[in-house]
C-alpha cells in the first residue's frame, strides 16, 4: 500500500455518509425502488446472472441432443415438461426454442444489460466523481423497464406454444409464422430498447457533465471512455431496431406486407404482397453488428483497467486505446452487411462491406498489442481479475484471427452457414465478453460488497472456462470447413457428417463440465456476498482511480465529504518511486505527466 | 461545455443542466428511429416494380402550416414566461394545444382521403410506409400534447393561487425550455417527414 492516500481515507470509512441520513430508508427504497447507482447496478448484475443460469442451461440441453440425440432424455420432464417427446426426445420445435431462448438472453440481457447496465451504472458515478448519475429517476425507470422485459420473456418460456423459435435474429417470413413467443419476444425486447436507450442517455450525459473538479476528458479511466462509447453505439442503433420491429409488429398483427412476398407454407399458398425479408435483415443488423461492440467494448475497458493496476504499470498506448475506441465506434456502423453476404447481393457493395470490415482489424490490433505492452515486463499480480483479462486477450486473438477469414465474402459465402461461424462469435464476442466481466466483477466485488471473493474457486473456475472454451469452440471450426450446418436440429440423416458424431459426443461432455463450474463461480458470487473475506481498506489493490477513496461501503452520494479534486491521469503506476499514485494527488513541482520525472542532477 | 464551468457548478447545478443534454440526446435516438423508416421506405422503392404511385392529399399541407403556426405559438409562450406574463403564458400554450390536437384531426382526415383513394395499408407497400411513419410521427405529437397539458394544468394552479412569482425557480425554466425544444423538435420532424414523402412518394 502505497503512503500517500491512506491516513485520509480510514476516517473516512468509519465516517458515515450523512447527506443521506435524514432519509429514512426501508427495504423497498433501499433494495428495490432504489434510485443508487450502486445498488441497481448491483439489480442489473444480479439479474443478468440469473438469465445466464438460464441462457447457460437451454445451451447445456441442446448439446445433449447434438452429442447424444437419441438419449432419453426422460429424466428432465420435470424441468422441460412438454418441450420432450413422450420417447424422451427433444422436441424440434423447442430445439429451436432454445437456440433462439439461448441467443436472445445471452446477448441481450446478460452481455448487453449486465454487462455494460452493472459496469456503467457502478463506475460511471465513481470514477468520474459523481455523486450519483445526471437523472437518478432515470436510472431507476432503465432497470425497471428491464425487469418488465425480463419478466415477459419468463412468461413466454411457459406459455403453451413456447417461447420464440425463430433464432435471435428472427428473419421474416420465418418469424411472421410463429406463435404468441414471438409477440411477446418482439414485446419483451421493445421494453428492452427502452430500457437501454433510457441508460445510455444517463450515461452520456452523466459523463459529459457531471465529472468532477480536474477530471477533464483525457484524465479519464479506459473504463469510462468505454462504457461512453457504448453508449453512444446503443443509442444511435437501438432505434433502428425499434424501427424494423414495428414494421414485423405491422406485418405479423396488421396484415402488413413489409417484409413479406407470396410464401408457400406446407403446400399452402399465402398471397402476401410484395415485401422484402432482406430489408428487415439490413434494419436488424445495422443495430445487430454494433451490438457486438456495445457487448465487447465495456470488457475491453474493465480489462485494460484490470491489468494495467495489477501488473502496476501504465497502460501502454492511452491515447491510442481512446482512438482505436472511436474507429471502432465509427466502423460499427459501416460493416451491418457483412453479415448479409448470403443473401444475394450485389458482389460490388460486398466489396465495400468486405473492406471497412477488414478495417476493424486495425483498432483491434492496436488495442490487442497495447495490452500486452501493457503487461511486458510488468510487477504483475497473478490474482482471478488479472486471469481472467489475460483469458479476455486470449480469446479476442484467437476469435479475431477468424473473424479476418470471415470478413472475406469469397470465404463468408463458404462457411456462412456452418459451426465456423459458431465458433467464430462465440469465441470473439460471447466468451471474450464473458472473461471481461469476470475480471471486472472480481476487480470491484470489494468496492460493491465490501468482501473478496474465493481465489481458490475463481482459479478453478478460470481454468476450466478457459481451456473449456477453447476445447468446446476449437473443433468446431474445422466441422465448419468440413461443411456442418449449424441450427441443425440432428445429423442423422448426413452420412457426410457421421464422422463428427464422436466430436459432438466430446463437445457435450466439456460443455457440461464446463457448466458445473459456471455454478461453482455463481455459487463463489453469492457465497462472498454474505461470507466473503472482509474488505478492511479503501484501496486494496493499489489502483489510482476515484472509486477507491470513497469508504469501504460508499453510502448513497459516495463520498462523505467533499467530492475529491482530480490533479493527474489515472494510470501514474511505478512513478518517481512511488508503486502508484492516485488521481487526487497534485501533482510535484516540475513533475512531467504520463512520464518519470528525471532525477535532479546531484551537486557533489 | 468548458472545463472552467464543468468545475465551478454544484452537483444538483450540474445535473440541472445535464437534463437538456439529456433531451437533446433523446431527440438523437428518435431522429434515428425515423432514419431507420425513411430508409427502409427509400430501399425497398427502389427495389422493385411494386411500388403504387399515390398522390399526397391536400390537407396535408394545412396540417404542415398548423404544426409550424404551432411552433410559432410556443415561442410566444416561451418569451411570455422569460417576461413572467403568466396569463399570457398560459394562453399561448392553450393555443398551442389547440393547434397540435388539430394538426392530429387533420392528419387522421388525410389518412381517410387517402385510404378512399384506394391506398390501403394491406394492399399497397407505398400506402403502408405511408402510414407507419406518420402515425409513428402522430404518436409522438400524442406525447407532447400530454407534455402540454400537464404544463397547463400546473401553471394554471399558479395563477389561480397567485404566486406566481416564485414559479421562476431556474428548475422550472428549463422544464419550460425542454418542453418548448420537445415541441419544436416534432413540427421539425413532421416538416422532414412531409418534404421527403413529398419528394419521395412516386
Amino acid at each position: 500500500m502505497s503512503d500517500v492516500n491512506t491516513t485520509m481515507e480510514h476516517t473516512h470509512a468509519e465516517a458515515h455518509d450523512h447527506a443521506h441520513e435524514a432519509h429514512h430508508e426501508n427495504f423497498f427504497t433501499k433494495y428495490l425502488f432504489t434510485m443508487d447507482h450502486k445498488m441497481i447496478a448491483k439489480q442489473f448484475l444480479i439479474t443478468g446472472i440469473f438469465w445466464a443460469i438460464i441462457g447457460a442451461f437451454f445451451s447445456v440441453v441442446f448439446r445433449l441432443q447434438l452429442g447424444f440425440p437419441d438419449a432419453d432424455l426422460s429424466w428432465l420432464a420435470p424441468v422441460m415438461g412438454r418441450w420432450l417427446t413422450p420417447d424422451g426426445a427433444l422436441d424440434p420445435n423447442f430445439y429451436n426454442a432454445l437456440i433462439t431462448m439461448h441467443g436472445t438472453l445471452l446477448v441481450f440481457f446478460v452481455l448487453t444489460a449486465g454487462l455494460s447496465g452493472t459496469f456503467a451504472n457502478f463506475l460511471i458515478p465513481l470514477q468520474i466523481g459523481a455523486r450519483d448519475m445526471a437523472s437518478p429517476m432515470m436510472n431507476m425507470l432503465s432497470y425497471w423497464f428491464f425487469f418488465l422485459a425480463s419478466v415477459i420473456m419468463f412468461v413466454s418460456l411457459f406459455i403453451p406454444d413456447g417461447p420464440a423459435q425463430g433464432g435471435w435474429t428472427a428473419y421474416p417470413p420465418l418469424s411472421y409464422l410463429l406463435g404468441h413467443g414471438m409477440t411477446l419476444w418482439l414485446l419483451s425486447l421493445t421494453f428492452f430498447v427502452a430500457s437501454t436507450v433510457l441508460g445510455g442517455l444517463n450515461y452520456i450525459t452523466t459523463i459529459l457533465n457531471m465529472r468532477t473538479k480536474g477530471m477533464s476528458m483525457f484524465k479519464m479511466p479506459l473504463t469510462i471512455w468505454a462504457l461512453f462509447f457504448t453508449a453512444v453505439i446503443g443509442l444511435l442503433s437501438f432505434p433502428v431496431l425499434v424501427a424494423g420491429f414495428i414494421l414485423l409488429i405491422f406485418d405479423r398483427s396488421l396484415g402488413t406486407s413489409f417484409y413479406l412476398s407470396d410464401l408457400v407454407v406446407n403446400g399452402q399458398f399465402l398471397d402476401k404482397g410484395t415485401g422484402s425479408p432482406i430489408l428487415y435483415e439490413h434494419l436488424f443488423w445495422f443495430l445487430g453488428h454494433p451490438e457486438v461492440y456495445i457487448v465487447i467494448l465495456p470488457a475491453m475497458g474493465i480489462v485494460s483497467e484490470v491489468l494495467s493496476v495489477n501488473s502496476k504499470k501504465p497502460v501502454f498506448g492511452y491515447r491510442a486505446m481512446v482512438f482505436s475506441i472511436l474507429a471502432i465506434t465509427i466502423l460499427s456502423f459501416l460493416v451491418w452487411a457483412h453479415h448479409m453476404f448470403v443473401s444475394g447481393m450485389n458482389p460490388f457493395v460486398g466489396s465495400i462491406f468486405v473492406l471497412f470490415t477488414l478495417l476493424i482489424a486495425v483498432p483491434s490490433a492496436i488495442k490487442v498489442f497495447n495490452w500486452i505492452a501493457t503487461i511486458w515486463r510488468g510487477n504483475i499480480r497473478l490474482n482471478p481479475q488479472t486471469m481472467y483479462a489475460i483469458g479476455f486477450v486470449s480469446m479476442f486473438i484467437s476469435g479475431g484471427l477468424t473473424g479476418i477469414f470471415l470478413g472475406n465474402s469469397t470465404i463468408d459465402i463458404q462457411l456462412h452457414d456452418t459451426y465456423f461461424i459458431v465458433a467464430h462469435f462465440h469465441i470473439v464476442m460471447g466468451v471474450a465478453a464473458f472473461f471481461g466481466m469476470f475480471a471486472g466483477i472480481h476487480h470491484w466485488f470489494p468496492k460493491m460488497f465490501g468482501r473478496y471473493m474465493n481465489r481458490s474457486m475463481a482459479y478453478m473456475h478460470f481454468w476450466v472456462t478457459l481451456i473449456g472454451a477453447y476445447l468446446i469452440f476449437w473443433p468446431m471450426h474445422y466441422m465448419g470447413m468440413a461443411g456442418v450446418p449449424r441450427r441443425y436440429y440432428t445429423f442423422d440423416a448426413f452420412d457426410a457428417f457421421s464422422q463428427f458424431a464422436g466430436m459432438n459426443v466430446f463437445i457435450t461432455v466439456v460443455v457440461m463440465i464446463v457448466f458445473a463450474f459456471q455454478i461453482l463461480w455463481v455459487a463463489n458470487f453469492f457465497y462472498s456476498i454474505f461470507k466473503g473475506r472482509k474488505v478492511k481498506e479503501s484501496n486494496p489493490w493499489g489502483a489510482t482511480t476515484l472509486e477507491w477513496t470513497t469508504p469501504v461501503n460508499p453510502g448513497h452520494g459516495n463520498w462523505p465529504g467533499e467530492i475529491p479534486e482530480v490533479y493527474r491521469w489515472p494510470y501514474d503506476y511505478n512513478k518517481n518511486g512511488h508503486e502508484f499514485i492516485p488521481q487526487t494527488v497534485p501533482m510535484e513541482e516540475g513533475e512531467l505527466e504520463h512520464e518519470e520525472t528525471p532525477a535532479p542532477e546531484k551537486v557533489s | 461545455m468548458s472545463e472552467l464551468s464543468l468545475n465551478m457548478q454544484s452537483h444538483e447545478e450540474k445535473q440541472l443542466f445535464a437534463r437538456s443534454f439529456a433531451l437533446w440526446i433523446a431527440l438523437g435516438a428518435i431522429l434515428m428511429m425515423f432514419a431507420g423508416l425513411t430508409s427502409a421506405y427509400i430501399v425497398k422503392k427502389a427495389d422493385s416494380g411494386t411500388w403504387t404511385n399515390f398522390t399526397i392529399p391536400g390537407i396535408f399541407y394545412i396540417s404542415t402550416l398548423v404544426i409550424i403556426l404551432s411552433s410559432v405559438t410556443m415561442f410566444g409562450a416561451q418569451r411570455a414566461f422569460r417576461k413572467g406574463w403568466m396569463a399570457g403564458y398560459r394562453n399561448l400554450l392553450l393555443a398551442t394545444l389547440a393547434l397540435g390536437a388539430l394538426f392530429l384531426a387533420l392528419q387522421i382526415e388525410g389518412w381517410m382521403q387517402l385510404k378512399a383513394q384506394g391506398i390501403d395499408m394491406v394492399e399497397e407497400i407505398s400506402g403502408a410506409f405511408f402510414y407507419v411513419i406518420s402515425g409513428a410521427h402522430a404518436a409522438h405529437i400524442l406525447g407532447g400534447i400530454v407534455i402540454l397539458l400537464i404544463m397547463i394544468l400546473k401553471i394554471s394552479r399558479r395563477i389561480k393561487k397567485q404566486n406566481t412569482e416564485a414559479y421562476l425557480t431556474s428548475a422550472r425554466k428549463l422544464n419550460v425550455t425542454l418542453m418548448a425544444s420537445y415541441w419544436h423538435f416534432i413540427g421539425f420532424l413532421w416538416v422532414y417527414i412531409f418534404l421527403f414523402l413529398l419528394y419521395n412518394h412516386n
